[in-house]
């Protein structure tokens, strides 16, 4: 073989080696990409640990008996095959804490209120659990109104809240509860209709000692303004963060706890939303970044979907979207809604009954914000309410099969009368029937692929009034 | 006439005196003392001195010593032949006295007090110039003049004052003392026997002054080079040395060293006939003047001998002075230093290819060591006329290395190339004579250019590491503190190591290693760490000179060695605390130079003759595999121990050469193939050998793969292609102008031809091959064949300075002809893509420190070695990161997150070789893998057992400290930190600058007291340990095997596995066997307070085990340097003394059977001529 031969071939060689290695680390790069994103880490604060593990622990801080006279209780539902032994510390603001022991059955459910442990009105708790397999969820029922939020169970350096309001005879609170063993110290910002973005001077920096509770009312310092947004982030520690918000004084208004968002994030999900008529369907839509999001919202229906929304949301501002009147949304029929966004977004729902409507007619929800396979919903907790709909909404790109399985004492059974299969889109419904487990029991919620998942509760104004959300079980 | 003056008799020692006599014995003559008296002492002349004598010297007595052993043994005679002398005044036989000069000396004397009185000596042919004036004396022996050379006498040192040496010539002794000191050495035949007479006289409380008032004319025959040293003396060591002759002229049978039965000699007044018994054995006559002859070691067969020079004679007689004279503590402390330095500069005589002076420095020690006996023998007499200390002695002793201080001068002032020289070019100098050029050297046109070019880049490298080289190293990645010799070979040895938390498995023998090298670089272990890191830069660019050799090309050699130095691969592993990277960096050269010489592939086909290879086709030689697989282990073997994670790079790089030389065809390459695969066999095998039982044990673990590739980081954080392309794993190669070197590679491919194109294909193979395997192994392709991108890069990076190199001798060899065309377009295209190539690492030598940060995590952690903290007892500390950012090396957590445990504080070296097994401390991986997976929120209180009181969470190499340091990021998987911040039992108190610090405040201390009824049982179940009652105990030394002190009564807790292995012993010697507790450690019930000792109770197995290492490294060391001729001076004659002490040297028999010597005559007895040496010029006094 000549030089010049040899010369070819090994440039050819060379150049065959050095190219394909590159075109397949592009590749490789790509689809290494795609697996990576936020949405798992933020779902890590509302998802339950998988059975086999060494501990778990939640955290709950919205918890008060203050003048609402709303009374506490956590919710415990065990979806492991064992019992878990649970410590709860529920401490005051300003005051230390004690502790007792619960034990949540296998397949079964718990409840506990905080209040016997501590004194104060305004109450946190730490659920430390001997294992996994186990959700919690906070309850406030009261006089001034009915709502369900899951602990956190995870702390985050950062809150987000969509909605919120001070207008007249409403009262919104932020409780922000510090479960670690390190100081936190936080700033708030407030996003208002009215003067943008503020940040008092008093909410900035506020210290938070470990397992202390501090509760700020929002009003102190934005007065009048029906649409908040709130944005908590830790300058140093982790912490946990809910809203309180109080519509009206009379029967006719309503009490929210709601539980925040860990991170702005792409998509946000409401399973089921319904615009009954005389009331009304809110979607506040929250952007906390910098830059301007373009946001698209779905309409689910049980027979496809419609034309989406388009909205454009200034950044560090909010944009609400109303059902009422859409042509697009009709009424007294349950639909889910999606929002997909440019950048991160924070999405929450107020939903207001009729008038005349049963005790609570008004409601504030967050969104789901990351899709799962596998939810769990407990049993509906407040005395004389039952189950409305469980809403199951598609979030993935094909359709997915689903099951709904109901805690027995010797395990979960398959729901009956559940659609086996979603499209794209499409929210499943699962409605109340004389002798179904829904709401009865805890509920575990499987899929083929990532959905969204609520139990709405009744007596309430409207469905959505009253959510319990679903928690992703790990 | 009667007169007060004192006795003085000036002994003067001839041997076969020129035609300088006369006016020698004219000044003698003329000298106005009284009482001066002469006795003439001939050394063996051919022609009988004494009618010259009577002529000149009326009066003077002469002796016919009939034999030459040198001045000093000749000078001895006196002792015997003199009685009644206040003096007396030894001479050479070419001195020249001014006629007061011996009044004055006398003055001098009792004036002083002095023991010793030196004039001044100047030039023979020109009094006006300055030769000596005293001199002075480091404490390694070295003399340095205290005049310049060719200094006028313009009185400046005119002064009376103290000095080291009175160098020879012409020096006044008091006659007692010189009966105490017992004369001269009688080993030293000539040159130093002034320094150490001097040195004995000091030390037996004399003192040794210089009376500049009195000069002495020296013509200095010896030291000029006129006057030759018999045959006789320079061959009784070099000829043994040797296998050769040292030149064909010389007779290798040293006659006069045979014993003389000498009839007893009557001193002979001045006109006496020769002594009765016939003429003593002489050497024949010399011309006074010889043709001088190059002292540079030449070629024999196929060996290459060197002789004894002058400048051997003076390396070993200083030597040999230092080993006499200091007393047993000093010489403890000076004989390594004077090791280290004398090996730095045999090493850089032998890089610089001036073998001459590379034997005189071997020659000194192994003659020396040769004569232990003697030495020791000597010292007892020294001890015995003692008075004065050395600290005293030392007074006039320089500070530093004289020599080192020259060596510098010299290189500022004219050169490197003249400091290499060192004496002899002032020799020549003063000459006027050309100094005698290296055997192989290049010609000369080519010398400056390359030199200038490697002295630039010697710069620039020194230059780039002046803050590392000033300031020390920061603990980053795997730079950490190294620990003191003891340490280092007490974890070799004692059986247990402090790893994780606690194993009895051995460790690595870099221990052995590093504290063999703590030992020599006098326990500086600072000054070791920054060697064994910065070395490896030169070491590698060394490497690839070395790699291109065979090349046949001296700018090859330099391009491609310049290219690999400017390579940011080196620089960027300091800059990201990769010391695995530079070990690679260092010896990739190294083993591609052994496979390559293995393949016998042209032109690598002789490496016998490194110049001349490639030019002889036919030359080929057998090569001896077994000789390169032993190099190949013992290399192999070093670098696996210092850094495993390079383990793979000697199968990559021969599983590369073995698909290039199948890619590049050609005849032959089955067999090429084979050789290199025997020889990647053969070097594993001896480097599994050496390595064992440390790899046995490695490879049984379940871990092998983390320690003997590393931990493996993320996938997704692994290096792409592109970067892998462009070199640019660190900060420096993080340049698109680095894609200039892979363009200067192609220059072979474009234009090569031949042995060269084939050659071009190989590197290239080997670049493509060691690059696909780095980026192949991120993403978690290869199994557990993890191994770090920049280790496998080194190998890249030598195919790319290879290749280069080969461009150089591709545009020497195959443009040779052709007109300008586009061939030698590329070639300049090359040239200068390699310059633009080597940019980015010239501006990262700004900073002087390659961009490694300067705060490291020792200065950010240094508040956990607060007395505050040390109050809560001994802890652990747990570093958590990407395995690239983690202090030393550990195991793995999840995929991508390493985990180290340390112990009071950042790790230490021995932090980088952990056992394959992490033992106990795998459930400390195992609670941290459960933090991370979300399956625990209490991790504080699964590590609590373990001692660990710290998290640390790295997420850059160092800490991030705003406007001063920004430093590389490799931030951990996705999931660790939430999972860290989530746990409920953890206080978060660090979480800025790139790492964060979580606190576990209910860590067990390392060893504790837990008080109350659980100490009867001995059992401690670990939910007591949150307990506030928990006592630490024992603090201090936490690695230590034993530590001793006070405890109170209740349960001795030892967080320290396998707790079966430790033991208590009391006040009383009762011995507390230990308890399980834990799960892992020791309990030990102590009903009682007391003090108590905590302690390893030690393995026999494993001292044996470490034992035979320490001598199967022995002797895979000593086969190996058996077989390197350049080592032979060292090893043969002592081999053969111990092996056959009667018989005749292999030098002899094989000068006597060589070609072409001549038969050793009648007339050749011992006396022949040799080759006039090249004298050092610093010190020839004779």
């Amino acid at each position: 073989m000549t030089d010049g031969a040899r010369r070819l071939g090994l440039v050819l060689l060379l150049l065959a080696v050095f190219v394909g290695i590159a075109v397949v680390d592009r590749v490789a790069t790509r689809s290494a990409a795609s697996v990576l994103g936020a949405p798992d880490q933020a779902l890590a604060t509302v998802r339950v640990a998988p059975p086999g593990v060494e501990s778990a622990a939640w955290y709950c801080a919205g918890g008060t008996s203050s003048a609402a006279g709303a009374s506490p209780t956590l919710l415990l539902a065990n979806t492991a095959e064992r019992p878990v032994s649970a410590t709860i510390d529920a401490v005051a603001v300003g005051s230390s804490g004690s502790s007792a022991t619960v034990t949540v059955p296998a397949h079964g459910s718990a409840k506990f209120t905080p209040s016997s442990l501590s004194g104060g009105t305004d109450l946190a708790a730490t659920v430390q659990l001997d294992g996994g397999g186990v959700g919690v969820w906070e309850e406030v029922y009261g006089p001034a109104g009915w709502s369900v939020a899951p602990c956190a169970s995870a702390a985050a350096t950062q809150w987000y809240f969509a909605h919120g309001s001070t207008a007249t005879g409403d009262s919104l609170g932020l409780a922000l509860y510090n479960p670690g063993e390190t100081v936190a110290v936080v700033d708030i910002s407030l996003s208002t209709s009215t003067e943008g973005t503020v940040a008092p001077a008093a909410y900035q920096g506020i210290d938070l000692p470990a397992h202390a509770l501090v509760v700020e009312n929002v009003g102190d310092h934005v007065q009048n303004d029906p649409a908040v947004a709130m944005s908590a982030v830790a300058l140093s520690g982790s912490f946990v963060a809910y809203e309180r918000q109080t519509t009206g004084q009379s029967a006719g208004g309503g009490m929210s706890l709601l539980l925040g968002t860990p991170t702005a994030a792409t998509v946000a999900a409401f399973a089921q939303s319904t615009d009954v008529a005389g009331g009304s369907v809110t979607f506040d839509v929250f952007d906390p970044g910098a830059h301007p999001a373009t946001v698209s919202a779905v309409v689910g229906l049980d027979h496809g979907s419609t034309a989406p929304f388009s909205l454009t949301v200034p950044a560090g501002a909010t944009a609400a979207l109303a059902t009422a009147g859409q042509t697009r949304v009709p009424s007294d029929t349950p639909f889910s809604m999606v929002f997909s966004s440019s950048t991160g977004i924070v999405v929450g729902r107020a939903v207001g009954g009729p008038s005349g409507s049963a005790a609570p007619q008004v409601g504030i929800t967050g969104a789901t914000w990351a899709g799962a396979r596998r939810w769990v919903v407990p049993e509906v907790p407040a005395p004389g309410s039952g189950a409305w709909y469980l809403a199951v909404a598609d979030l993935a790109r094909g359709p997915v099969t689903l099951r709904v399985l109901a805690a027995t004492s010797s395990g979960f059974s398959a729901v009956s009368g559940v659609p086996g299969r979603l499209s794209p889109g499409q929210p499943v419904f699962v409605g109340p029937k004389p002798g179904a487990p829904i709401g009865a029991v805890p509920l575990e919620i499987e899929a083929s692929g990532p959905v969204a998942v609520q139990l709405d509760v009744q007596p309430a104004g409207a469905p959505g009034v009253v959510v319990i959300p679903a928690l992703a079980l790990g | 006439m009667e007169t007060l003056a004192p006795a003085v008799v000036a002994v003067i020692v001839t041997c076969d005196p020129g035609p300088w006599f006369e006016e020698t014995l004219a000044a003698f003559a003329a000298q106005d003392y009284p009482e001066l008296s002469y006795l003439v002492l001939d050394a063996g002349s051919v022609e009988d001195p004494t009618a010259r004598v009577a002529a000149g010297l009326p009066g003077a007595y002469v002796r016919l010593l009939g034999r030459n052993d040198g001045f000093g043994v000749s000078a001895n005679e006196a002792i015997h032949m003199v009685e009644g002398a206040s003096h007396l005044l030894f001479c050479h036989d070419d001195v020249a006295p001014d006629p007061d000069a011996v009044h004055l000396l006398m003055e001098e004397a009792f004036r002083s007090n002095a023991g010793v009185v030196a004039p001044k000596l100047v030039s023979w042919d020109d009094p006006a110039r300055l030769l000596h004036v005293g001199m002075a004396v480091d404490k390694s022996g070295a003399v340095v003049d205290r005049v310049e050379p060719g200094e006028l006498d313009a009185g400046q040192h005119d002064a009376v004052r103290d000095v080291f040496l009175a160098p020879g010539g012409c020096t006044l002794v008091r006659a007692d003392l010189f009966a105490e000191l017992g004369g001269f050495d009688p080993h030293i035949f000539v040159l130093g026997e002034d320094l150490d007479l001097c040195w004995r006289a000091q030390v037996a409380g004399a003192r040794v002054v210089v009376a500049p008032a009195a000069r002495v004319r020296h013509l200095e025959q010896l030291a000029s080079g006129r006057r030759a040293v018999p045959a006789a003396v320079l061959s009784q060591i070099g000829a043994r040395a040797a296998r050769a002759p040292l030149s064909e002229p010389v007779a290798l049978e040293p006659v006069a060293l045979e014993p003389v039965a000498l009839e007893p000699v009557a001193l002979e007044p001045v006109g006496a006939g020769p002594p009765a018994g016939g003429p003593a054995p002489g050497p024949p006559g010399e011309a006074p003047a010889r043709r001088r002859r190059s002292m540079t070691p030449r070629r024999h067969g196929r060996r290459r001998v060197a002789m004894v020079t002058l400048q051997s004679l003076q390396r070993r007689h200083e030597l040999h002075a230092v080993m006499k004279s200091y007393s047993r503590f000093h010489l403890v402390r000076v004989l390594p230093q004077v090791f280290v330095l004398s090996s730095a500069e045999y090493v850089i005589a032998l890089i610089t290819r001036h073998r001459d002076r590379a034997f005189a420095v071997a020659h000194a020690w192994r003659w020396n060591l040769a004569r232990r006996a003697a030495i020791r023998e000597e010292r007892r007499q020294v001890a015995a006329y003692r008075r004065l200390d050395d600290a005293e002695v030392r007074r006039l002793q320089l500070h530093g290395s004289a020599r080192l201080t020259a060596y510098l001068r010299r290189a500022l002032a004219e050169g490197l190339r003249a400091a290499h020289l060192g004496g002899a070019a002032e020799a020549a100098r003063q000459l006027g004579e050309v100094p005698v050029a290296p055997t192989t050297a290049p010609p000369r046109a080519a010398v400056p250019v390359r030199g200038v070019a490697w002295l630039i880049a010697a710069v620039v490298v020194v230059f780039g590491s002046r803050s590392l080289i000033g300031n020390g190293l920061p603990y980053v990645g795997q730079f950490l503190a190294m620990p003191s010799v003891g340490t280092l070979l007490h974890r070799f040895a004692s059986g247990w190591q402090p790893a994780g938390v606690g194993t009895t498995d051995p460790t690595s023998p870099a221990t052995l290693l590093l504290g063999l090298g703590g030992i020599v670089s006098f326990e500086a272990t600072g000054l070791l760490q920054k060697i064994v890191v910065l070395g490896c830069i030169p070491v590698g660019a060394w490497g690839m000179v070395r790699l291109l050799r065979p090349l046949g090309s001296p700018r090859a050699r330099t391009a491609g060695g310049l290219a690999y130095l400017a390579l940011p691969i080196a620089y960027d592993s300091v800059a990201t605390g990769q010391w695995a990277a530079l070990v690679a960096y260092a010896v990739a050269p190294w083993i591609l130079l052994r496979f390559f010489r293995a393949s016998t592939l042209e032109p690598y086909a002789d490496d016998a003759d490194p110049v001349t290879v490639g030019r002889r086709p036919g030359a080929r030689r057998r090569h001896p595999l077994r000789r390169h697989a032993l190099a190949l282990g013992l290399l192999l073997a070093v670098v696996v121990a210092v850094a495993p994670s390079c383990t793979l790079l000697m199968p990559v790089l021969a599983l590369a050469l073995v698909v290039g030389i199948g890619v590049a065809g050609g005849t032959g390459r089955g067999r090429a193939a084979g050789r290199v695969v025997a020889l990647a066999v053969g070097g594993a095998l001896v480097a599994g050998v050496l390595l064992a039982p440390w790899l046995v044990v490695v490879a049984l673990g379940p871990g092998t793969w983390q320690v003997l590739g590393g931990v493996a980081p993320a996938a997704a954080a692994a290096p792409g292609w592109s970067q892998l392309l462009h070199l640019a794993l660190g900060p420096i190669g993080d340049s698109v102008l680095t894609v200039g070197f892979l363009v200067a590679a192609a220059l072979p491919v474009w234009i090569g031809s031949h042995w060269r194109l084939a050659w071009a294909a190989r590197a290239w193979l080997v670049v493509a091959s060691t690059m696909a395997f780095a980026w192949a192994a991120g993403r978690g392709w290869l199994g557990p064949l993890a191994v770090p991108a920049g280790v496998m890069l080194a190998g890249a990076g030598a195919g790319l300075a290879m290749l280069i190199g080969l461009g150089v001798v591709s545009f020497e060899e195959d443009l040779r002809g052709h007109r300008f065309g586009w061939r030698q377009a590329g070639a300049a295209v090359a040239a200068l893509a390699a310059v633009v190539g080597a940019l980015p690492t010239l501006a990262a030598s700004l900073d002087g420190r390659w961009e490694l940060p300067p705060t490291g995590y020792g200065q950010a952690t240094a508040w956990m070695t607060a007395p505050t903290v040390a109050r809560q007892g001994d802890f652990r500390v747990l570093w958590l990161g990407d395995p690239r950012a983690v202090l030393g090396a550990g195991w793995q957590a999840v995929p991508g997150l390493a985990y180290t445990i340390s112990v009071d504080g950042v790790p230490d070296t021995t932090g980088l070789w952990p056992p394959a097994d992490p033992g106990a401390a795998g459930a400390v991986g195992a609670a941290v893998r459960a933090a991370v997976d979300g399956s625990t929120v209490r991790l504080g209180s699964l590590l609590a057992p373990y001692a660990v009181r710290y998290v640390v969470l790295v997420e850059s190499i160092a800490p991030s400290i705003p406007d001063v340091q920004s430093p590389t990021t490799y931030p951990p998987p996705a999931g660790v930190v939430p999972g860290l911040l989530a746990q409920a039992d953890l206080r978060h108190v660090i979480s800025q600058g790139g790492y964060d610090v979580f606190v576990d405040d209910a860590a067990l201390p390392l060893r504790a007291v837990v008080p109350g009824a659980r100490g009867a049982h001995g059992s401690v179940p670990s939910g007591s340990l949150s307990d506030a009652a928990v006592v630490p105990v024992l603090r201090g030394d936490p690695d230590a095997t034993a530590v001793r002190g006070p405890v109170p009564a209740g349960t001795l807790v030892a967080a320290v596995a396998p707790g079966s292995t430790w033991q208590v012993v009391g006040a009383a010697g009762r011995v507390v066997t230990a308890r399980r507790a834990l799960g892992y450690a020791a309990a030990f019930p102590l009903p009682r307070p007391g003090v108590v000792e905590l302690r390893y109770e030690g393995s026999v197995p494993h001292a044996l085990g470490a034992a035979a290492e320490v001598v199967v490294w022995l002797v895979v060391v000593a086969a190996l340097l058996g077989r390197r001729r350049w080592l032979d001076w060292w090893w043969g004659p002592l081999r053969r003394r111990v092996g056959s002490p009667g018989a005749p040297s292999p030098g002899r028999g094989d000068a006597a059977a060589g070609p072409g010597a001549p038969a050793p005559g009648p007339g050749h007895s011992g006396a022949t001529a040799p080759d006039a040496p090249v004298p050092d010029a610093h010190r020839v006094s004779t």
